[in-house]
């Protein structure tokens, strides 16, 4: 209900910002296959030693070992393509009448919801990976303490994040009141 | 208007550039000097000092350049009542404070600074991370001062200028804590100072105690705090000097707190707290004189209700407030304290619990185990009445020195008997409250009542610029801990009608009825509990194995593991059913617990944002959570809705929103 309800996008994601993403996903996939693979060999390798003799028998490890690091690769490389068309496809962030709203994530997706006037301030940013790529990320704050308090749009073009910014700020003016 | 932007009319210095070198030379050369003395194992020649020198000096060259760039990018400007603050190089931040939101503005200066004659000027809203970005850094005194009041200018009305209306010093006793502390440094250069030859070390030591006094006595001189029109104002520092407005409206509570050396010398610290947690360092008044402090604290606390009321009818047009008529004060706390019979009911049940799971353990081990260790049952014997006689000390303590009073315009909780702790609270920068009843409570008849306001608190030792270590807490000066339970209702009930909201309608056709939770709930939880459990299950059925347990007995850890399951699933079925939500048009309710209970009451004014999410079983089954936070650490904790069906989640979250908006 909450993301059928929107029109369409603020603006468009930067084409490169598929690139940045895919290959910080990449880097995320590969670190985390890489430590489950070593631990499920680990305990493999504790508890059921005969399973590995067995095998190295059957198999010559060399070509296997190649053959399994390819496979996986492969597979890293599909799971990050597609998780990051994915990502960007149900990314939704708008400026709605009364509140910022934005969904982010593909298998379990969050909600953000921030009142205009809860907002305390924003931010424009570019951070050195970014600014390969030439992204910019908008950073909008409530005053919450928890972690949450603050949602991060990222993958915009200059022009984009700029736009965002005065927006969000028109519509904060609106309304005035103080946090107690 | 004019036309030029800030930083035209009021520039960064030059010597910015100068400073910032220098100070990365400095640190340049100190890491030199730790790698050498501690890590590398190498004498002292020529060959080596020359390289050494040739690299710092191209580091040196290198930090100006980079300087030079940074102070080139460098950009402030003050749009429509927007200050806007851009920095960096290689990656650049932007940083947008509408003035409106300001907390609190500093002026300060570290020794660099001091040396280079640049000031430093914080804008500091609410959020986490403006207190360390939306900093303008390096510019001349005269320029720092009329930026400040420029902004202060476009924070308050034009009605509310700055004037000084008090001025309060620091009582001379002051000298005397700043003296204890010197003399401890002095200690310590004296036990460094054997290193020295005698020739040098006599003289020295002589200086050093010459330069501590002088040192102490110009720190002292240099505090000095001012009531003005729209804050307070304290400034303070010799070496590295700061100033700070905390303005009125933006003050949670006032605490007032006396160590075991300021109760021996008679002063007070007061501190005003605001949601930022530059503030949980910087806004501190100490060496006061007990009159003063309390005067002081009342005159804060008056201000700060007359500026939120002021705001407040802004805000809220000609609705009369309720607190208004209720004009009588309570000074007495109008309900009792149970602690020593909360000590003993949570005494005897946590230790109790404590001791029957291990004499458990050891009667098990005993019968099944060949280790045969019975000894467990005397541990637990013995470890009961040791820990009961803690505890029972600690409630002794608390007893003695704890107090509350209920007053018309405040709360105010004092606490503590070595470090003694007052909190002075106004009602309308209470952000939520908790009605929190432990197990053991629960069979005492008791409750315990807290008033979260969003002031930070600093944890020991640590500078406010890391926002992990600045916690919140709930702690028991923020609570009315003990109480019996229809005492602690009525009290709630109490504080809430001079909050100014109402708890009418509430458990009538309340949400939970409307919006029910889904009945998968209890099942997903208990998954959750099961993909857990049994790693640790098979991992103690292995160990048990392997050292030589009988069959009968991994049997017996099954069951266990069977019946914790069970166990589970039927706690949960409970929580399922005892919990409960609803709101009104002012506030809402979410209260949760099987063996106590918790609920929280926040009223839709001080909610700051809503978050639903779902982890991976909530997606499988279609389930999401409902997230309500405030500015307090905990609202997190207790505030939301789990297990849901998503239309559900979002229609109540664009229920809040409504009533937020309503505000």
């Amino acid at each position: 209900m909450l993301d059928e309800e929107h029109v369409g996008r603020f603006a468009p994601f930067k084409v490169s910002a598929y690139t940045a993403f895919f290959i910080s996903n990449l880097v995320v996939f590969l670190i985390a296959l890489s430590v489950c693979t070593s631990i499920l060999l680990f305990i493999t390798a504790i508890t059921v030693p005969a399973l590995f003799t067995r095998l190295s028998m059957l198999l010559d490890p060399v070509p296997f070992l190649i053959v399994l690091v390819f496979i996986l690769l492969l597979a890293v490389v599909i799971a990050a393509r597609w998780y990051t068309s994915e990502f960007f496809r149900t990314f939704i962030y708008e400026l709605r009448g009364d509140y910022f709203f934005s969904r982010k994530g593909v298998i379990t997706p969050s909600y953000t919801l921030i009142p205009y006037n809860n907002i305390q301030d924003i931010h424009v940013e570019q951070s050195i990976y970014d600014r390969i790529f030439g992204l910019w990320a908008v950073k909008i704050y409530s005053a919450t303490f928890s972690r949450r308090g603050s949602d991060i749009i990222f993958g915009l073009s200059k022009k984009t994040a700029e736009r965002l910014k005065t927006e969000t700020l028109e519509r904060m003016r609106g309304v005035k009141q103080v946090v107690d | 208007m004019s036309t030029e932007t800030l930083i035209e009319r009021y520039p960064l210095e030059k010597r910015k550039i100068l400073k910032k070198t220098v100070q990365s030379v400095f640190g340049i050369i100190a890491g030199f000097a730790v790698l050498f003395f501690f890590f590398l194992n190498v004498s002292f020649n020529l060959f080596l000092v020359f390289p050494v020198i040739v690299l710092i000096l191209i580091l040196s060259v290198v930090s100006y350049i980079y300087q030079w760039y940074y102070y080139r990018n460098y950009f402030y400007d003050l749009v429509e009542g927007k200050l806007v603050v851009k920095k960096g190089v290689i990656s650049t931040k932007q940083t947008t404070v509408p003035l409106g939101k300001t907390q609190d503005v500093y002026l300060d200066q570290d020794i660099f600074d001091r040396l280079f004659r640049l000031w430093d000027l914080h804008i500091s809203s609410a959020s986490q991370s403006s207190g360390f970005e939306a900093h303008i850094d390096g510019v001349s005194e005269a320029n720092g001062r009329a930026m400040y009041n420029l902004l202060l200018g476009e924070t308050v009305s034009r009605e509310e200028k700055a004037e000084i209306k008090e001025i309060y010093y620091p009582s001379n006793k002051g000298i005397v804590q700043m003296m204890i502390g010197a003399i401890f440094m002095y200690i310590v250069l004296f036990m460094f100072s054997f290193t020295l030859p005698p020739i040098i070390q006599i003289p020295a030591l002589i200086l050093a105690f010459i330069g501590l006094f002088v040192w102490v006595h110009l720190e002292f001189k240099s505090f000095r705090y001012e009531l003005r029109d729209d804050g307070v104002f304290i400034k303070r520092g010799f070496i590295s000097p700061k100033e700070s407005l905390v303005l009125y409206r933006n003050i949670q509570d006032v605490e007032e707190s006396q160590a075991l050396i300021e109760i021996i010398l008679g002063i007070k610290t007061l501190s005003v707290k605001t949601m930022t947690s530059l503030s949980a360092q910087d806004s501190k008044l100490s060496f006061l004189l007990p009159d003063a402090a309390e005067k002081l604290r009342e005159e804060i606390l008056i201000e700060s209700r007359k500026i939120s009321k002021v705001l407040e009818k802004k805000v809220a047009g000609e609705k009369v407030i309720a607190r208004d008529v209720q004009a009588e004060v309570e000074a007495p706390p109008p309900y009792k304290n149970h602690f020593i019979k909360s000590m003993i009911y949570t005494g005897f049940i946590n230790y109790g619990v404590i001791a029957f799971v291990i004499a458990l353990v050891s009667f098990f081990l005993g019968v099944f185990h060949s280790v045969n260790f019975f000894g467990g049952l005397f541990l637990s014997v013995g470890i009961f009445p040791l820990l009961f006689i803690i505890s029972a000390i600690n409630a002794v303590i608390v007893y003695m020195t704890y107090s509350y009073s209920v007053l018309r315009d405040y709360v105010a909780i004092k606490v503590g008997l070595f470090n003694i702790r007052r909190k002075q609270i106004n009602y309308n920068k209470i952000q939520d409250l908790v009605l929190n009843i432990t197990f053991p409570q629960s069979f005492a008849k008791l409750a315990s009542l807290k008033l979260e306001t969003g002031s930070k608190e600093m944890v020991q030792g640590q500078r406010g610029k890391s926002s992990e270590r600045i916690t919140s807490v709930s702690r028991l000066v923020e609570s009315i801990p003990e109480l019996e339970f229809m005492d602690a209702v009525n009290l709630r009930n109490k504080v809430v009608e001079l909050m100014g909201v109402s708890l009418k309608g509430i458990g009538m056709d309340s949400l939970v009825s409307r919006f029910p939770l889904e009945k998968v709930k209890p099942f997903k939880k208990t998954l959750w509990w099961i993909i857990y459990l049994t790693p640790v299950a098979l991992v103690l059925c292995i160990a048990a194995n392997q050292t030589g347990i009988s069959v009968l007995g991994i049997i017996v850890l099954l069951i266990i593991y069977l019946l914790a399951i069970a166990g589970k699933y039927v706690y949960e079925v409970y929580y399922y059913r005892r919990y409960f939500y609803d709101l009104n048009d002012d506030v809402l309710v979410i209260g949760k617990g099987v063996f106590g209970s918790r609920e929280i009451i926040i009223p839709f004014s001080k909610i700051q944002d809503i978050f639903i999410d779902q982890d991976i079983l909530d997606r499988a089954l279609n389930l999401r959570d409902l997230y309500v936070s405030t500015v307090t650490g905990r609202s997190i904790l207790n505030a939301h809705i789990d297990g849901v069906n998503p239309e559900k989640a979002e229609e109540i979250a664009l229920m809040i929103i409504d009533r937020m908006h309503d505000r």
